[in-house]
């Protein structure tokens, strides 16, 4: 085996392997978890580097499967694949994923089960990179359901709060759903295929169309729930109860855009999948996403929940970028999103992290005000996230968000304007957040006594900020990258056309709005809010969708079907268990008794065995069954 | 410079009896018991040592009497592993006097059973297992208690009985084939067969396998656990490799062979689980699980003659090492606790949760539980045997998959109690060879295709001495 395909298991292997021995060393001392996690993610982070500039960068597909189960008839691969699109996240996921532990270090020093901590964090970063470097739809469904399970124990990393107890069940539940879909989804592909797609270069074999439509419609059913797409969106503020580090880590930068690397991995495998209907229903799906989470962000009042609904915003560009179907270019635009907002929105949770550990965890930004005098690093950081976030000229998401909405002028003029309207959206929660938190005058005793955080928390924040702000240039060789098509030059911005302009505007009077709105003393949201009351309404309670869910969905629906299959359980299989049970219990009963104890009973029974298996031999001698 | 020829590739059998009778001797200056298991484990680890780094390709010694072959590689492993186990054992059973004693005849008995799995001619097999008959008769006397005396006796009563079948087989052989060598030709079939059907009995009491199982359970129950653990793992491989040596060399035993161990296989699983359900004494619950165990082995005979051949030696291989670790580890782990019966296993999560979650792991491997070496051995043994296509095959693979099941039933319930019941309070002390046996099993059971890859590199191709009629 060459070194390139060792060093690219190790890249996932090592933390897999290593995550026991992060939990068991802090039983010894829990400081060494902290010590060993960032190490081992260090490590993953340096092979990714190595194995990106050496094989990835010169065009080499590392590629190696081993057959799952040998003695099965067909051949179930699991290996890596690690080409262009799986390096740059692997760089990404391990780079991210790295600098959040070193955050992690400072913030959870505290934490009487940091070694817990720690472990879940490591075998979350190896699941995440083996998800992105598996080689079949199988492989990655397994490592899909194991970030899936360090959200849900990482959700609820405090457990005896009964908000994070809950909103990790919720998680957990909703993601299920999806995961229903995308299980049944690799079962159509290889259904299809008849066993082709079992490798995920086996894509192609679907020749039908209606079939296409139908395997990629449940894959990427698998990642509305994973990547929280409407509708099913639900788990991700709730999620927020989680510790702030994961929330950056698996709620911002990488497990949520799982599902979008999905259907960019299938996409770009085989660029035939995606049929327009399925590009439209993701066209689509993006779009209503991006609306609806932009108008919930911005009643909400807990600093994280805006973020997570930023969060679910910024996918839904990923999702619309896709759903163009421009080929490769989708792909490019989509995946350069995706690095642009691991980026910036990892920088945004972990200074939000940073502002909560100064002010107690108090989350609700009309509780804070005022702290950019008292925290000048963090939240200067903010800024620049802010900024990135919004899309200002030079900044990461000017050319990552603004990029898919001028690409869209040429699919669909009605999808480039609510694109646009969405980017209007985003900058106003954006800074609405930024000045409730930064500017005016402290809103409370903890904002009033807040502090800097240690250097260990500001190291990661610092590096998140420099690549908000200066992601851009490497746009163009980006693409290029992701495309397959050959690079120039690393650095570079794509050509602006006259269209871009558009974006610019909205996003200053957005800006502008922000500023008028809560930028200083002003009764403009009230009236705003007091004036169309029953749409106020009607955001607030993000649309009824959790309600509709939990009331309708799950008590009338679900309870009633898993009370009767409960009773059917219970009576007709449990009766049978039972009855097999009693019966094998008696029977026991029966045989022991053979057992006397005495040697010449053990000697008589060998004696009558003998004897009846040479009769034996003697009926099937003379029956001719032997001769 | 005594030239030894050959007899060089026998290294590793000889270092066991040069290491036993130094037990011997150094037992003249100490009756310390640490430094005697220690000098005995040395010396046996070196033993293992020197099988890992032998290349076996195919020797034959003494004419043709001992034939080393990649297949005595892997059994030899196969034995010495949980060997080694019982042999470290020792150090913490509360035993007599005499420690020294007692290691000697562990590493003679052991000796011997390299010996024996390595020969084709019954002669030489019969004077080796008797080899390793005489010294466990011993051991299982070792002690003072009535039960263990009890033990001892009975198992050398039906022992001796065995041997007179044995010999009695042998010369019937002799008659029919006019040779003492496996893979004769026979002149006379009638009393070949009989012979065969007697050897059957003679060699397969040592398997336990139903209807030659009385004496085991009273015997794993009674004697002092290394021992137990000894007989049940690797005595109880040792025979089964030497069946294996008889039997697929006489390919017109076969049609009788897959009938007889069909029936033998059901019959022995059957019985072993179905009263091991309801023991309420953890190490009685043990003893008639190596029962139901040995079923699950005996179903390689099927494969006997098929092209399947060369997946049951290594499948067999691979349960053979989990049946190791798991019997050996679960029998030995009984020595961190006064009485065997079940109440004492409640609250054991309480009181030694490395000591619970190591013992659960042994016992879902023996039940064949996913993500253990147990259940990947059980999964290619049935695998390779269901390859064979007959309907033979399909029946006892189906009654063992439910055989497997129905273990599940009092495997789970020692877990129950030492996971979901209150009991006693007072600590349980660790056992390191628990630990170890429950991490090998696990760590072997995820990578196994490492151990499967070994298996083959060691035992790439059939070898000509158990061509077997294929």
């Amino acid at each position: 085996m060459d070194l390139s395909i060792i060093l690219t298991f190790l890249i996932f292997g090592l933390p897999l392997i290593g995550f026991p021995f992060v939990i068991g060393i802090g039983y010894i001392k829990k400081n060494y978890s902290m010590y060993l996690g960032t190490v081992l993610i260090f490590l993953s982070f340096l092979i990714t580097v190595f194995l990106f500039f050496t094989y990835t960068v010169k065009g080499t597909v590392i590629q190696y499967s081993f057959n799952w189960l040998p003695s099965l008839p067909v051949v179930i691969p699991v290996g890596v694949y690690a080409d262009n699109l799986s390096m740059i996240m692997a760089l990404m996921v391990s780079f991210v994923g790295f600098l959040i532990i070193l955050f992690s270090v400072g913030y959870m020093k505290e934490d009487p089960n940091r070694h817990v901590f720690f472990g879940e964090m490591v075998l979350f970063t190896s699941s995440m990179l083996g998800l992105v470097l598996a080689s079949s739809l199988l492989m990655l469904f397994i490592f899909w359901e194991l970030v899936g399970l360090c959200s849900y124990l990482l959700i609820g990393f405090w457990h005896y709060k009964p908000n994070a107890a809950s909103a990790a069940k919720k998680a957990f539940i909703v993601t299920r759903v999806g995961d229903v879909f995308f299980i049944a989804g690799i079962g159509a592909a290889i259904l299809y295929s008849s066993g082709a797609a079992l490798s995920i270069t086996g894509l192609g074999a679907i020749h039908l169309e209606w079939q296409r439509t139908i395997v990629a419609l449940l894959l990427f059913g698998g990642a509305i729930g994973k990547s929280a797409q409407f509708p099913l969106h639900v788990w991700i503020p709730d999620a927020m109860e989680g510790p702030t580090t994961v929330s950056a880590l698996i709620h911002a930068a990488t497990m949520v855009t799982a599902g979008v690397y999905l259907m960019a991995r299938i996409y770009s495998l085989d660029l035939s999948i995606l049929t327009p209907t399925a590009l439209s229903v993701m066209l689509y799906i993006g779009i209503v996403t991006i609306i609806l989470s932009g108008l919930i962000g911005l009643v909400v009042n807990d600093i994280k929940r805006i973020l997570a609904y930023s969060t679910i915003g910024q996918i839904g560009y990923m999702v619309a970028a896709l759903g163009l179907g421009l080929g490769v270019t989708s792909i490019g635009l989509s995946i350069y999103q995706l690095e642009a907002h691991a980026f910036f929105k990892a920088l945004l949770f972990l200074a939000a992290g940073s502002i909560l550990h100064a002010v107690m965890n108090v989350r609700d930004i009309n509780k804070m005000g005022g702290l950019w005098k008292k925290m000048p690093v963090t939240v200067t950081a903010m800024l620049v996230g802010a900024l990135a976030l919004s899309g200002f000229p030079g900044f990461a998401g000017f050319f990552s968000k603004d990029s898919i909405i001028t690409a869209s002028f040429g699919v669909s003029i009605f999808a480039w304007s609510l694109l646009a309207i969405g980017g209007f959206l985003t900058t106003l929660y954006a800074f609405r957040m930024f000045f409730k938190v930064a500017t005016g005058k402290p809103r409370s005793y903890a904002a009033e006594h807040a502090h800097e955080s240690g250097r260990i928390m500001l190291i990661p924040i610092v590096v998140l900020a420099a690549f908000s702000a200066i992601f851009g240039i490497f746009q163009q060789g980006f693409y290029d990258f992701v495309e397959n098509k050959p690079v120039s030059s690393a650095f570079g911005i794509a050509p602006l056309t006259i269209t871009d302009i558009v974006p610019v505007i909205i996003m200053l009077a957005g800006l502008g709005i922000a500023y008028l709105a809560w930028g200083r003393s002003s009764t403009i949201p009230s009236k705003v809010a007091n004036g169309a009351r029953d749409f106020y309404l009607l955001v607030k309670n993000k649309f009824f969708l959790d309600v509709f869910f939990t009331n309708v969905i799950a008590e009338r629906g679900v309870i009633g079907l898993s009370a009767v299959s409960d009773r059917f359980e219970r009576k007709a299989i449990g009766g049978l268990v039972d009855a097999s049970g009693e019966l094998f219990q008696n029977s026991g009963k029966v045989l022991r008794k053979i057992q006397t104890g005495l040697a010449r009973q053990y000697a008589l029974i060998i004696l009558i065995g003998l004897i009846l298996s040479l009769l034996l031999l003697r009926i099937l001698m003379l029956s001719g069954v032997i001769h | 410079m005594i030239v030894l020829g050959n007899y060089g590739y026998l290294w590793n059998v000889f270092i066991l009896f040069i290491g036993a009778f130094v037990a011997l001797l150094l037992s003249l200056a100490t009756e310390n018991r640490i430094v005697l298991v220690t000098v005995g484990g040395l010396f046996a680890a070196a033993s293992l040592v020197l099988t890992f780094f032998h290349s076996f390709s195919l020797v034959s010694i003494a004419d043709g009497t001992i034939l080393l072959s990649g297949f005595t590689e892997l059994f030899f492993i196969a034995i010495l592993v949980p060997g080694i186990l019982s042999l470290i054992g020792i150090a913490k059973t509360p035993l007599s006097k005499k420690p020294g004693l007692m290691v000697f005849i562990f590493l003679v008995s052991l000796g011997f059973m390299l010996l024996a799995i390595t020969s084709t001619n019954l002669l030489f097999i019969f004077v080796a297992f008797e080899g390793v008959s005489i010294p466990t008769y011993v051991l299982a006397a070792y002690g003072k208690t009535d039960s263990e005396l009890e033990a001892a006796v009975k198992y050398f009563i039906v022992g001796a009985f065995s041997t007179g079948l044995i010999v009695f087989g042998i010369s019937l052989y002799y008659i029919a084939t006019g040779s003492l060598t496996l893979g004769a030709a026979p002149s006379f079939q009638s009393i070949y067969l009989l012979s065969m059907g007697l050897l059957v009995f003679g060699f397969g009491f040592k398997l336990a396998v139903f209807p030659l199982h009385g004496w085991a359970i009273d015997t794993y129950t009674g004697t002092s656990n290394p021992v137990s653990s000894y007989l049940s793992t690797s005595s109880k491989i040792m025979t089964l490799v030497v069946l294996f040596n008889i039997f697929f060399n006489s390919p017109s035993f076969f049609p009788y062979l897959k009938i007889i161990f069909a029936i033998i296989a059901i019959l022995t699983m059957t019985f072993g689980n179905v009263v091991a359900i309801s023991q309420n004494n953890v190490k009685r619950m043990l003893a008639y699980s190596s029962i139901a165990q040995a079923g699950y082995l005996s179903v390689v005979f099927l494969a006997a003659g098929t092209g399947a051949y060369h997946l049951a030696v290594i499948s067999l291989f691979m349960y053979a090492l989990a049946y190791g670790f798991m019997k050996g580890g679960s029998f030995l782990s009984l020595d961190s606790l006064g009485n065997y019966d079940i109440e004492n296993f409640a609250g054991m999560w309480k009181r030694n949760p490395v000591f619970a979650v190591s013992f659960a792991i042994l016992l879902l491997s023996l039940a064949g539980f996913p993500g253990t070496l147990g259940f990947i051995g059980k999964y290619f043994l049935f695998l390779s045997v269901l390859s064979t296509g007959t309907p033979l095959a399909y029946l006892v693979v189906i009654v063992s998959v439910i055989n497997s099941v129905v273990s599940f039933y009092y495997y789970g319930r020692v877990i129950m109690f030492m996971f979901w019941r209150d009991g006693k309070k007072e600590r349980v002390q660790n056992n390191y060879i628990l630990y170890s046996a429950a991490i090998l099993t696990v760590l072997l059971g995820v990578l196994y295709f490492l151990v499967y890859a070994f298996a083959q590199h060691i035992f790439p191709t059939i070898t000509p001495f158990l061509v077997g009629g294929i």
